[in-house]
């Protein structure tokens, strides 16, 4: 490498003061949120992510149910409650599916037939050989939560912190490993056992944990780089980083 | 809002790559802006986010290098082994300023700065440079070396005025 060119390179980001104007950031914010597209963008999302709500609920439904012979079981499914789309489609489809989730068990046995107080959409013909295939049902629920949960990571990564170190964050990387080493252990016993109210239950609530963790995660965050803004001037870009989970 | 924390931790190197690409403020912005905007949509490309800055960094290249493509006009240049040979003593890239020196580099011709900027300071190889902007490999050697001495006949000639 010749002399100028080593030169430079030791010196690449001290070369230049120079600023863009304000009316970059600008442009940029502008052209990723045109008036149209979001909205269909988002919709697009939530649409997705109600038809898999729907396929979760139906499944628990049918695990709640007692033992019908396939041509009795024609039911109408009744529209889960789903809240209007905000910005945070993330904290909203967390919210949704907590509520439409928790203690499922309890819930289905009140609802013995169908959701309540909705209007109907459709109505599914049942097929026999569904209502014991419990590895479907476990991928419909699995792909559920974990849409939600990989946005919710997908959020966290892209956050640059400002303070404290990835060490910092130590615990609540501990705690996922454990996590999603329960996940996979519970889904090793339903493959081995069928699935049972009590792994039902064990798989929502890892579920669950995941959710509640990642959204300590996401305001310990906040509540970090907050701190650190109010105490400093400027963000030292040499020491800030990402959180890889 | 994650999008403009990123924006304005990167704003500011971003942007010198592409001035010192173009020498040129106003398209200089419009390829900083062009650039956030691609990687903004692709970032969930991304597969690991301590790298964002590294990966930042090579779609604000290309797109400095897609304009360039485009724009570049390279003069004829006739090299002489002897000046190369020249070039290489004294360090006279250091009698001036980091700062005086970005201002001089921004100040080269087309065509030779961008070679310039891409080889010595992006780290491409001519091979690299050539490919990209559709030249030939010896073409991406001379004007490195017509930007050198220019810089270096700019610099001499700044210092003997303002001392």
């Amino acid at each position: 490498m010749d002399e100028l060119k080593k030169y430079l390179q030791n010196h690449r980001d001290q070369l230049g003061d120079d600023a863009p104007s304000p009316k970059v950031w600008a442009g940029i914010s502008e052209s990723l949120e045109p008036a149209a597209t979001p909205v269909f963008r988002i919709g697009y999302r939530w649409a997705a992510a109600a038809i898999l709500l729907l396929i979760a609920g139906a499944g628990l439904w049918y695990w709640n149910q007692p033992t019908q012979p396939a041509q009795e079981l024609v039911k109408e499914i009744k529209q889960p409650v789903l809240p209007t789309i905000t910005p945070s489609l993330v904290d909203t489809m967390e919210r949704t599916i907590t509520a439409a989730l928790t203690k499922p068990a309890a819930k289905a046995k009140n609802m013995q037939r169908g959701f309540p107080a909705a209007t109907p959409i459709t109505t599914i013909h049942t097929v026999s050989e569904l209502s014991n295939n419990d590895l479907v049902k476990m991928a419909s629920l699995e792909s559920s939560f974990t849409q939600v949960i990989n946005l919710q990571k997908a959020r966290i990564s892209t956050t640059p912190l400002y303070a404290e170190s990835p060490s910092y964050f130590k615990d609540f990387k501990l705690q996922m490993q454990q996590m999603e080493k329960d996940e996979k252990q519970i889904k090793v016993f339903i493959s081995k056992n069928g699935m049972t109210d009590e792994l039902l239950d064990q798989l929502i609530n890892v579920y669950q944990q995941k959710l509640t963790m990642l959204k300590q995660l996401q305001n310990e965050m906040q509540k970090l780089n907050t701190r650190y803004k109010q105490n400093r001037e400027s963000i030292d870009t040499a020491k800030t980083y990402f959180l890889n989970l | 809002m994650a999008q403009g924390q990123l924006y304005e931790l990167y704003c500011k190197a971003m942007f010198q790559i592409c001035i010192r690409m173009t020498g040129n403020r106003e398209q200089a912005e419009d390829l900083l802006q062009d650039a956030f905007i691609q990687a903004f949509k692709k970032l969930d490309q991304l597969k690991e986010p301590l790298q964002f800055g590294g990966w930042l960094r090579r779609i604000v290249v290309n797109e400095c290098i897609r304009y360039s493509k485009k724009q570049i006009r390279l003069e004829p240049w006739e090299e002489h082994l002897e000046e190369r040979a020249e070039e290489e003593g004294m360090g006279w890239w250091k009698t001036m300023s980091l700062d005086q020196l970005h201002q001089q580099i921004k100040a080269l011709p087309d065509g030779c700065r961008e070679i310039f900027n891409l080889y010595a300071i992006e780290d491409l190889s001519h091979k690299a440079i050539a490919e990209q902007l559709g030249i030939s490999e010896s073409t991406s050697k001379s004007q490195y070396h017509r930007a050198k001495q220019l810089l270096r006949t700019r610099i001499n000639t700044a210092i003997q005025i303002h001392g």
